[in-house]
């Protein structure tokens, strides 16, 4: 009866560091600040839905919702895709090693050092708009136009683009030789074989690879806020610059409530994706 | 088989790299240590102070003496004779020591002398009071006089000028009144007689004219005849007119000359009038002038003569050496010191007569004496009458303390220096001899003094390096801050720095191994 | 042929990735003048273009030797991303370890919930818990100490569901038999899970250190303090004049990166091949 009982409840024991600490530095805080999205900044007096309601007139917030949603919608699939075609060759080879090696290598870029290449790269001044130059080209204000954008998109996708690989291969070489096998001899092109037998195979890898590159999609606030500082130029004003910035001058109740919002937004977003996955199976 | 070998190389390739990764972090730790190391010789190490709270104390030194404090002279009216001494240069006398011996029948001699002299004197004082005295009877009666006469001058005087006035306005009056000639002429030629005669006449003539004018119309006389009477009638009318014309023309030149004559008469006694007038008034305002001055004469003061005043001093003085010499007798010769002292010169001898100057002279020996010692300008800055001194005297080693300086004075020789006077007691000094003054003037209490070791610059541009936590990555350093001072006050050892510069709590840096400007990194001296 | 091709096109994109770094490496054996030089369109001094030759005129290893030698306060850093980096990674150890065991060996109730709350948590962006955070760890007075830091990351959800991933790849006939045999449950943990699951373990070892090596965001909100300061927020420090040291510095900052991901590339790709595998 005991045993029975203990190895129901084992887990716990297992499960109970994690959860505890979790909730403590977590969900705890996070019920405070859902708290804290109810009342003013300073006095804490029951403000309602008023600072809900400032949030989504709040131009700034617009902004950075735009924009990190422009962002995520455009880079996501690029890698996806980019790493998704690399992969494809690489498959076919043997001798890839150095391949993923190289590939990999951007992840263990720190940031900071990846700011400084930055600046070299793209400043003004530097040598991107250097090369232009020479071929004739105009350069381009990289920091203080819309091609900050890029610049981002392209740091991104660099720095992700080697686990995204090591992702899809992983997916790639797991699909059995005898299917493979059998397509060709069944006489489908690489193409159809492409389209009808791996890709629906990858369908989990797809799962996985989208959750971390979701996640990582965040991290380029680093870098954007080592080069351009807390109010980089529009085009790369972010859901994390304005948070930070509301932290800075302690706009508690704004970003409590933006808090709320992004959670439940990432919230839905992740059981829509939650419920394709399982769909799928 | 190959895949155990792939792995064990696999292994084999992790672990040199581990090893290689763990190589590289020992590398990094020895690398720590030596950056620490070789930052820590590079930066200075620093002793500090903090500004305390005291005075200033400017210490003034300087050898000086003992000099006599006082001299006492023991004096006798000059001339006495003096039969003996009894004390000599360098002596000790108390109070009451006899010092020396009067010759009385001398003094006998003189004070008979002198009460003579007194005597003539008293006598001609008196003269000369008595004539004085007869001099301001005959002043008085002088002025008496001269007021007396400058009354009667005064009286003349306007009497006179009083009839002139008179006279002249009278003749003033005359003159006035004085017709002119046409009315004169009038005046006379009307009452004339002979005039008036010869006018009849002439009138006479016209009327019988008149009528042979008339008659010859009515009768019918000789015509011819008539003519001719007209004629001559006529004839004898020119006539009488040219009688009368020319008796009223030499009239008339006579009156007119008269008239002139009277005119000028009366002219000239006008202005002899008025002359006199004048004269009369000068004349009595000369007079009344010379009467005034007489008096002022009269009463003018005496030209000074103090000899009455002079003998009457001479006489007060002489009176007074006699009582000094009867006092003298009446001591019976001796004369004794009224001090504690100590003997240091001696004019007189016997035989001799005393002279003007101090016969004896006694240098005070009172409780103190006076130490004096020179000082410079520089010096004197730092101490004032009042302030306490201590002496060091260098044969017997003794310190005496808590002396109070009497007084300062500049030395006349060299303007920039002066002299300290202060009082020591007598106990175990003698006059003249050497000690070492000084004072220790403690300056107001300043918040904030530092040793002098700590300031930095030139002259005008002082500065301090203070110290300051400083966060660095390092953690808590300190670094320097140069900051500009003015120094209130200073002695050989401490500054004291103004209000503002610095705070108690700031720790200034006072030696260091290297030299430190502002914004260097240092840290606190390790033994 | 079409393979050769591709090959070579692989090959060059794979060099045109890894040129940044070469970047870096080459330039931080650069003297400090030809760097002055260079970048001194940048620094605002010339005007023109960044002039930016690839190798080094004047190789020097100056800048290796003052930063090595010199710049104790580089050490402090380097020693305090250490530090939170291999705290983080040994707490995450006793504590997502067995958390990713619960969730991949048992079932349990709300365990599916519990589970897609950590998914969720993990794809937060920490501006959005930065507040939450920050309350918290002022009321534990671990503001401005290095514990603020480790502590959350300790309680992560990223390693947790990396080594869930590979805990599920254990064959669950397998603990059964192992139970039946008469093993307890921790026995099972220590004996047959860390074992079997310690590619991914490792990968997430690996892809923890990676990422913690470079940490930004919490140190920036949470430490005031400049001793306490991670590596990577002193490079940032140094100005683009100090060209030289910036480059030394990424370059001594990237060793312990390329290191670990020498060591650990293959766990690394194990661990995340593992966690594409199907469940």
């Amino acid at each position: 009866m005991l045993h029975s009982f203990h190895k129901k409840y084992k887990y716990l024991f297992f499960l109970m560091p994690s959860i505890s600490g979790v909730t403590l530095f977590v969900l705890i805080p996070f019920m405070h600040v859902v708290k804290r999205s109810f009342q003013t900044a300073i006095t804490k007096e029951f403000h309602g839905l008023k600072n809900y309601i400032s949030v989504f007139h709040n131009q700034a917030f617009h902004l950075a919702v735009k924009n990190t949603a422009r962002f995520t919608v455009v880079c996501l699939p690029i890698l996806i895709l980019l790493s998704l075609f690399i992969a494809m060759a690489m498959s076919q080879l043997k001798e890839i090693k150095l391949l993923k090696s190289a590939f990999l290598l951007p992840m263990a870029v720190p940031a900071a050092t990846l700011v400084l290449i930055w600046k070299i790269l793209f400043f003004q001044e530097g040598i991107f708009n250097s090369s232009l130059l020479t071929l004739g080209l105009k350069p381009i204000a990289f920091m203080d136009s819309g091609a900050a954008f890029w610049v981002l998109v392209l740091s991104y996708v660099w720095k992700n683009i080697g686990y995204t690989i090591v992702l899809w291969l992983a997916g790639i070489l797991q699909i059995s030789n005898s299917i493979l096998e059998a397509a060709k001899v069944d006489g489908s092109s690489p193409m159809q074989t492409f389209f009808y037998i791996i890709i629906p195979n990858l369908k989990s890898t797809l799962y996985i690879i989208t959750i971390l590159s979701f996640l990582n999609s965040f991290k380029v606030f680093r870098e954007a806020y080592l080069v351009a500082g807390a109010y980089p130029h529009e085009s790369i004003y972010l859901l994390q610059h304005l948070f930070n910035n509301w932290f800075t001058n302690l706009e508690v109740d704004k970003m409590s409530a933006s808090a709320v919002c992004i959670a439940v937004i990432l919230f839905c977003i992740i059981f829509a994706l939650e419920i394709l996955y399982e769909k799928d199976k | 088989m190959r895949e155990y070998l792939l792995t064990l190389s696999q292994l084999w390739k992790e672990k040199k790299v581990s090893v290689l990764f763990s190589k590289f972090l020992l590398f990094m730790l020895l690398c720590t240590i030596l950056s620490r190391g070789i930052y820590a010789q590079g930066i200075a190490q620093v002793t500090t102070v903090s500004p305390r709270k005291m005075s200033i104390s400017h210490k003034v030194q300087s050898d000086g003496f003992i000099e006599k404090k006082q001299e006492a002279s023991v004096n006798i009216p000059p001339g006495i004779p003096i039969e003996s001494v009894f004390v000599k240069p360098g002596q000790m006398v108390e109070k009451n020591t006899p010092l020396f011996q009067i010759d009385m029948d001398g003094l006998q001699e003189m004070i008979i002398e002198d009460s003579n002299e007194i005597e003539k004197l008293t006598l001609q004082i008196n003269d000369i009071a008595a004539n004085q005295q007869f001099e301001a009877k005959r002043d008085a009666q002088n002025a008496k006089r001269a007021a007396e006469d400058y009354a009667l001058a005064q009286a003349s005087g306007n009497r006179q000028i009083g009839e002139a006035a008179y006279d002249l306005q009278k003749s003033q009056e005359e003159l006035g009144k004085w017709k002119d000639f046409a009315s004169y002429l009038e005046d006379n030629l009307e009452h004339d007689l002979q005039r008036s005669a010869l006018a009849r006449e002439v009138e006479r003539l016209k009327e019988e004219l008149n009528m042979l004018n008339d008659s010859s119309r009515s009768i019918s006389v000789n015509v011819i005849d008539k003519e001719e009477q007209i004629r001559q009638k006529k004839i004898e009318i020119e006539n009488a007119s040219k009688s009368f014309d020319d008796y009223v023309r030499s009239m008339t030149n006579q009156l007119e000359k008269k008239w002139k004559e009277i005119k000028e008469n009366l002219e000239e006694d006008f202005h002899a009038k008025e002359k006199a007038y004048y004269d009369t008034g000068e004349a009595a305002a000369n007079s009344l002038l010379e009467a005034g001055r007489t008096i002022e004469d009269a009463s003018m003061q005496k030209p000074f003569d103090s000899t009455l005043k002079i003998y009457q001093l001479d006489r007060e003085e002489k009176i007074r050496k006699l009582a000094k010499l009867q006092e003298i007798q009446a001591m019976g010769g001796t004369i004794t010191s009224d001090i504690l002292g100590f003997v240091t010169q001696v004019t007189i001898t016997p035989g001799e007569r005393s002279k003007d100057s101090g016969c004896i002279l006694l240098a005070l020996m009172e409780e103190s004496l006076s130490f004096c010692a020179p000082i410079t300008k520089e010096q004197k800055k730092y101490v004032d009458i009042g302030d306490t001194a201590r002496i060091h005297f260098h044969n017997n080693r003794h310190t005496l303390e808590n002396l109070t300086i009497e007084r300062i004075e500049e030395d006349t020789a060299n303007p920039e220096n002066y002299f300290l006077y202060t009082n020591v007691p007598a106990k175990n000094l003698t006059i003249g001899q050497n000690g070492s003054l000084e004072v220790v003037k403690q300056s107001e209490s300043y918040p904030y003094c530092v040793p002098l070791g700590t300031l930095h610059g030139d002259g005008i541009n002082l500065y301090v390096l203070v110290l300051h936590e400083k966060e660095t990555i390092l953690g808590k350093e300190l670094s320097v801050e140069r900051r500009n001072v003015k120094v209130i006050d200073k002695n050989e050892t401490y500054a004291a720095l103004n209000e503002g510069s610095v705070t108690e709590q700031e720790n200034i840096i006072l030696t260091s191994t290297k030299p430190v400007t502002g914004g260097d990194i240092v840290r606190l001296f390790e033994e | 042929m079409l393979k050769k091709l591709s090959l070579l096109l692989l090959y060059l994109t794979a060099f045109l990735i890894c040129l940044p770094i070469l970047l870096v490496l080459l330039g931080s054996l650069k003297s400090t003048q030809e760097l002055m030089g260079s970048l001194s369109p940048i620094l605002g001094d010339a005007n023109g273009m960044v002039n930016w030759s690839p190798f080094p005129l004047y190789p020097t290893l100056n800048h290796f030797y003052k930063l090595l030698f010199f710049t104790p306060s580089f050490f402090i850093v380097f020693w305090n991303s250490m530090k939170i980096v291999f705290c983080i990674l040994a707490g995450q150890l006793f504590i997502s370890l067995p958390a990713a065991w619960a969730f991949a060996c048992y079932s349990f109730p709300l365990k599916k919930p519990l589970f897609t709350l950590y998914i969720i948590l993990m794809l937060m962006p920490f501006q959005v818990t930065m507040l939450s955070s920050y309350l918290v760890l002022d009321a534990l007075h671990m503001l401005d100490t290095h514990r603020g830091i480790i502590l959350p990351a300790i309680f992560s959800a990223y390693p947790v569901f990396i080594i869930y991933r590979s805990f599920t790849q254990i064959p669950k006939s397998l603990l059964e038999a192992a139970r039946t045999d008469g093993a307890g449950e921790f026995y099972l943990f220590l004996h047959i899970g860390i074992p079997s699951g310690s590619s991914g373990i490792l990968s997430a070892f690996v892809l923890g250190f990676l990422e913690y090596w470079s940490l930004i965001e919490p140190p920036l909100a949470f430490l005031k303090d400049k001793s306490l300061w991670p590596l990577s927020l002193y490079l940032p420090e140094i100005s683009i004049e100090q060209a030289g040291m910036a480059f030394t510095a990424s370059v001594i900052t990237l060793v312990p990166a390329i290191f670990v991901f020498i060591i650990g590339q293959d766990y690394l790709e194990q661990g995340i091949m593992s966690s594409a595998v199907k469940e």
